[in-house]
């Protein structure tokens, strides 16, 4: 069956189970993204949206509903997504160079096109000079950016990312706003960003999902109008249709 | 010797006159416990050797340097000492990588089955309790007086404690790690081989630099309980015939080369931790 849509995620509820309690995390969540769109999701701590991802990323199975990639129903980790957290995860006894390769050698991609094209990637984020060093002597942003080759390295159709830019300073934040969406444009790609900056989701996405409560569901999903989609993230924060959707977001967000 | 202190060797390679400062300092520091180390060392030499020559102390119960010298040249002139080395440092050496490593494949098979590892939690609780060296008649009934018993010891005193720390080890890395190596469609080998062992490596290194240490009372105690040769029996037999002269040859030969092993094993984690180093 072919489907239009890159995901789907129909009536997904989630809990975690501890022997004296059930934790529902999220409660029928439902929602679709388009091949090459990007989706935000922002909400408060607590509301599930991690859960969302590790779900749709199959690190562990969910409780109830379904999760579609490309009409195919989600039954644990697939080669097809890339996902990127806020702790880089760089592995320390790897060379920069070990670590853009760990996902190749987990798949078994190690060819020597697959290594070129990693390497390839690293130069494109502007790290070429980094090859032999080892994790401990980079900056944060510069460690980003090695997590998003490495993730990008196995050609994944769907990115998902948790938060990957939250631990950085302003500048090395909008440098890899910039960064990221010139390779997702470029490449065609399908991503979902989480993330508690509102600034970064009006930036980045083409829709806005807002989630709230406990368990959580979805508030409301925002259109980015047309003005400010097609901007890089630099320029949208300086245009006038920028605040009034900041302000609505605002709202709903920190509506109880 | 002031002169000297003066001369130009204390600042050599220095870039600038307060670099200069910098490593005379430091340079003098540095000299300063050399010169402490070796002159608390041959005072205690000399003073021991003083007490026995003087009567304060009995040298036939607190031997004396001279006379621990003399019994080693001639132990080592003989060629006798150098089998009693040989054997010991030989069982230590097979009885503490033997240990570490029955310990590291233990703690990989519990870490790969949860299952397992709720089923041998007791056992493992009592058996690190339980006092490895009460074990020896045991040994000795089912492996002989010999090369077996002493192993078997060595082994005894390394594994369990290695099996729990390197198994906790295993438990403590960062979970981000293998949810990244998940996400990538790692299997459970492939995250033990690719994030879970190798993060773990620093461990087990800390755990081989204890298991040498316990790996000499292992073999130690066994050649006390039943060897014909080794240090173990050197001291035990000293200590018989009431030579105190060769107990005190046998301890500081056990001491230099228990020292060398570690060095060993430091060295080799500055060589496998460079990772660590650079920065």
């Amino acid at each position: 069956m072919i489907s239009p849509y890159a995901i789907e995620v129909k009536q997904l509820t989630h809990s975690y189970f501890t022997k004296k309690a059930e934790m529902i995390a999220i409660r029928s969540i439902t929602f679709s993204v388009l091949p090459g769109e990007f989706l935000v999701i922002v909400g408060p701590s607590g509301c599930g949206k991690s859960t969302i991802l590790s779900l749709i990323a199959g690190i562990f199975p969910y409780t109830s509903g379904e999760i579609l990639l490309f009409g195919q129903e989600v039954r644990g980790p697939s080669d097809k997504i890339g996902y990127m957290l806020q702790k880089d995860g760089l592995l320390d006894w790897r060379t920069v160079e070990g670590n853009i390769h760990l996902g190749l050698e987990i798949q078994r991609k190690n060819t020597s096109a697959d290594l070129s094209y990693a390497k390839d990637l690293l130069r494109q984020v502007g790290l070429a000079q980094t090859l032999k060093y080892y994790p401990s002597q980079l900056s944060g942003g510069m460690r980003q950016r090695v997590a998003l080759v490495r993730t990008l390295a196995t050609k994944p159709e769907i990115l998902l990312l948790d938060e990957p830019f939250s631990a950085l300073d302003i500048q090395h934040k909008l440098h890899l706003e910039e960064l990221l969406v010139r390779l997702l444009t470029q490449q065609k790609k399908t991503a979902i960003l989480v993330t508690h900056d509102l600034e970064e989701a009006i930036a980045l996405g083409d829709r806005i999902m807002v989630m709230g409560g406990q368990p959580g569901e979805i508030r409301q999903i925002f259109d980015v109008p047309e003005t400010l989609r097609n901007l890089s993230p630099m320029k949208t924060r300086g245009h006038p249709d920028f605040r009034p959707l900041f302000e609505k977001l605002w709202r709903e967000v920190e509506r109880p | 010797m002031k002169k000297w202190l003066k001369s130009a060797w204390f600042e050599k390679g220095a870039i600038s006159p307060a670099h200069a400062h910098y490593l005379r300092k430091s340079r003098l520091t540095q000299l300063w416990v050399w010169l402490l180390r070796f002159g608390i060392l041959i005072s205690l030499i000399w003073l021991w050797e003083w007490s026995t020559d003087s009567g304060i102390l009995d040298p036939f119960l607190f031997s004396s340097p001279s006379r621990i010298w003399q019994l080693t040249s001639q132990l080592a002139s003989s060629g006798e000492l150098f089998h009693h080395i040989w054997l010991t440092s030989w069982e230590t050496i097979v009885g503490f990588l033997l240990g570490t490593a029955t310990g590291i494949a233990l703690a990989t098979l519990i870490w790969a089955s949860p299952f397992l590892s709720q089923v041998l939690d007791p056992y493992l609780v009592v058996l690190n309790s339980m006092p490895k060296v009460a074990l020896g008649p045991l040994f000795i009934v089912t492996m002989g007086a010999g090369f077996g018993s002493i192993l078997a010891m060595a082994i005894a005193i390394t594994v369990i404690v290695t099996t729990l720390v390197i198994h906790s080890s295993f438990q403590g890395v960062d979970a981000s790690y293998s949810i990244l190596a998940r996400s990538f469609g790692a299997s459970h080998t492939q995250i033990f081989l690719k994030i879970i062992f190798p993060a773990c490596i620093p461990d087990m290194i800390a755990t081989l630099k204890v298991n040498v240490g316990l790996a000499w009372v292992g073999v130690i105690v066994g050649e006390f309980l039943v060897s014909k040769a080794g240090l173990g029996y050197l001291i035990i037999y000293g200590f018989q015939v009431f030579n105190l002269t060769l107990v005190m040859v046998s301890l500081f030969i056990v001491a230099i080369i228990s020292t060398v092993m570690y060095q060993l094993i430091a060295w080799l984690e500055q060589r496998l931790l460079r990772y660590r180093l650079v920065s």
